[in-house]
């Protein structure tokens, strides 16, 4: 059975992006979301397996965003998605509960390999 | 990767940021609470950090690095450091250089080149930008500012589509009655038949025009959503302060009609910065509140499209407009004074009436408030000004908010300018009169073979006869199924104008098919070819 995604990211092109590169890697895409308040709800409504969460967004940032669905479920499996120059952000994220992160702009392979790597530290833990 | 869907995107998405950028760039430009500050400057870089993701995905290297930049430069002010005074020239500089960018992305789909000069000036820290020589950095933001012109295209509304093929469906399905009318039986013995058929396929059409025209509504906000940051910057430059204030933005009208309102608008934005508000101590001095308010607001009714731009600056100098009417030999002495200021006040969309002595940079653009007017008049509205001395003033355009837009050949003939439709034109031919035949009362000339009958304009409009031997222009067209030549004095060129309808006192003379403004300001006739040909063919 495919893995089912929830893409959180306020850019619909770069929502776009990931549902490409995810459907064609051979996920399933369950919901979009373009700020953190629907991204909650649509991870409350769906329990999806892997969630991608765009650290800088309107309203509730990214790691506002990844605490309250660690708390929602602890085994959450969240990929940051982040770009260049905020290491830091990413870090915090990391030490919150994120389990991989991933560099705009996308490159297929580095997208799956994140993926990939985060639920298997998932299954782990 | 399908390049072409992740373009759009691209540029969908960054030009809604950068308008929102501009709306934080103004807010900062005025006195606002911190608060308002701190939230300005963080939709700042949400927006640059967007954009720079997005434009690195499509490898537009010169974007992502300009909005890389920007984001980095923005980082200390977010954590509290005061924007400098000329850090505002550097941030509207750099959003008006993304604001390019994406046009070119727009319009040519190719990657825009670097802007090292903003990146120069982006890498240094903001502290240092503060430490700038003061007239240097004035000097740069003293730019003719030229705001890259608007996308050409349009978001649609789904409904709107939905009604268009609704409409294509049932076109269809006409089509398909008519072919099976058509196959069933010899055409006379269904003649009523086929003539209810052509009613009802005459309705779709109507219809479809209307889905269609429906198509390219577009809200205002379309063309006033950057005039903020446009007073802002230039208000900056100027050493004044405003206020710009937006209402009306969701009124709706033809995209058309709006894209042709920019550049008039913009200038009259332009104009109530550089010439109706004063500076900040003059305000203070008259007890006014340093700030200069701008007021756009849009309305519509019944059909027409109203646009205010109002400001509380010093009000029109009637008394020099007076003068400079008398000096300039537009009105006579005795009469001006007869005049009142309302009357006097228009003046001012005369050509080189200039209510200022001191031609300053922004006014002196060789484009004045006469441009205007011209250009409203040509889209078949009417500018008009109301001005209070001291108190302010305000331009009102009112416009047809669905202008029908038309590709009109102007005719010259009997001295006069008439213009027709081009749609049903094929050909423009010089005729001599030699090669013209000629069989009772009817003229004839040869055509690809075909004799063409002649149909002389002129006479047709009761205009004074040309000399006999003339050479001239012929329009070759077709009319009720007929092909014909349209003889006039000369054909002079193609033009789009705004057609108009007739005014009622006109209404009677059947072949006048609507009333449009050139470009050089005069009216002109347009004519409506079956009915001038009645009779004829």
């Amino acid at each position: 059975m495919s893995k089912r995604v929830l893409i959180t990211d306020d850019a619909a092109f770069m929502r776009e992006m990931l549902r490409e590169i995810l459907t064609d890697g051979g996920y399933e895409i369950v919901a979009e979301a373009a700020d953190g308040d629907e991204a909650l709800t649509q991870f409350r409504e769906h329990r999806p397996d892997v969630v991608t969460l765009d650290i800088v967004m309107p309203g509730k940032s990214g790691l506002e965003v990844l605490s309250e669905m660690v708390a929602i479920d602890p085994g959450a499996c969240v990929v940051m998605c982040s770009a260049l120059g905020q290491e830091a952000l990413v870090m915090e994220a990391l030490e919150a509960g994120a389990k991989e992160y991933i560099i705009k702009p996308f490159k297929p392979d580095q997208v799956l390999g994140a993926l990939n790597e985060a639920m298997q530290k998932s299954s782990e833990a | 990767m399908d390049l072409e869907k992740y373009r759009r995107l691209f540029v969908d998405e960054a030009t809604d940021h950068l308008v929102e950028m501009s709306r934080a760039l103004a807010l900062l430009g005025e006195d606002t609470a911190a608060e308002a500050r701190a939230d300005a400057i963080d939709t700042l870089f949400r927006m640059a950090h967007s954009i720079k993701g997005m434009a690195a995905s499509l490898d537009y290297d010169a974007v992502s690095t300009l909005a890389h930049r920007l984001e980095d430069w923005l980082e200390p002010l977010r954590s509290g450091s005061a924007l400098s005074e000329h850090g505002l020239p550097l941030l509207f500089e750099s959003v008006r250089a993304l604001e390019e960018m994406v046009g070119i992305v727009d319009e040519s789909g190719t990657s825009p080149g670097p802007r090292e000069d903003l990146i120069a000036r982006l890498s240094q820290p903001v502290e240092q930008e503060m430490a700038d020589e003061p007239g240097a950095a004035r000097e740069r933001g003293a730019a003719p500012v030229a705001p890259p012109p608007l996308p050409r295209w349009v978001r649609v509304r789904t409904k709107a589509i939905d009604r268009f093929l609704a409409g294509v469906g049932e076109l269809v399905q006409r089509q398909s009655c008519l072919e099976a009318l058509h196959r069933s039986a010899p055409f006379w013995e269904h003649q009523r038949e086929f003539s209810d058929e052509l009613d009802r396929m005459a309705r779709v059409f109507r219809e479809l025009r209307r889905n269609v025209l429906d198509i390219r509504v577009t809200p205002v906000r379309r063309v006033l959503e950057r005039l903020p940051r446009i007073a802002g910057e230039l208000a900056h430059q100027l050493g004044k302060k405003v206020r710009v204030e937006l209402s009306g933005e969701e009124v709706e009208a033809d995209r058309a009609v709006l894209d042709r309102l920019d550049d008039p608008l913009l200038h009259l934005v332009r104009n109530a910065v550089d010439h109706g508000i004063e500076p900040p101590e003059e305000r203070e001095r008259a007890g006014k509140d340093p700030v200069g308010r701008i007021c756009l607001s849009a309305s519509a009714a019944a059909g027409r499209l109203r646009v205010r731009v109002e400001e509380d600056g010093r009000g029109i100098d009637v008394e020099a407009v007076r003068r400079r009417a008398i000096e300039r030999g537009m009105l006579l002495e005795e009469v001006a004074e007869d005049l009142t200021p309302e009357r006097i006040s228009e003046f001012i969309f005369e050509p080189g009436i200039s209510t200022r002595d001191e031609v300053t940079e922004v006014s002196g653009r060789g484009v004045g408030l006469d441009a205007v007017k011209r250009t409203v008049e040509e889209l078949g509205g009417t500018l008009t000004v109301h001005s209070e001395e001291g108190n302010g003033t305000a331009f009102e355009i009112e416009i047809s908010s669905m202008a029908a837009l038309q590709r009109v050949l102007l005719l010259e003939v009997g001295g006069e300018r008439v213009a027709l439709p081009v749609a049903p034109v094929e050909a423009v031919l010089a005729v001599e009169e030699g090669t013209v035949e000629r069989a009772g009362g009817e003229a004839f000339f040869v055509w690809k073979d075909e004799p063409i009958p002649l149909l002389d304009l002129g006479e047709r409009l009761l205009l004074p006869p040309p000399p006999p031997d003339r050479a001239g222009n012929v329009v070759v067209l077709e009319a009720r199924g007929f092909r014909l030549g349209l003889r006039v004095d000369r054909a002079v060129s193609d033009l789009e104008v705004f057609v108009r309808e007739v005014p009622p006192a006109l209404s009677h003379i059947k072949p006048l098919g609507g009333v449009a403004v050139l470009p050089d300001g005069a009216p002109v006739f347009l004519l409506e070819i079956g009915q001038l040909v009645e009779n004829f063919v």
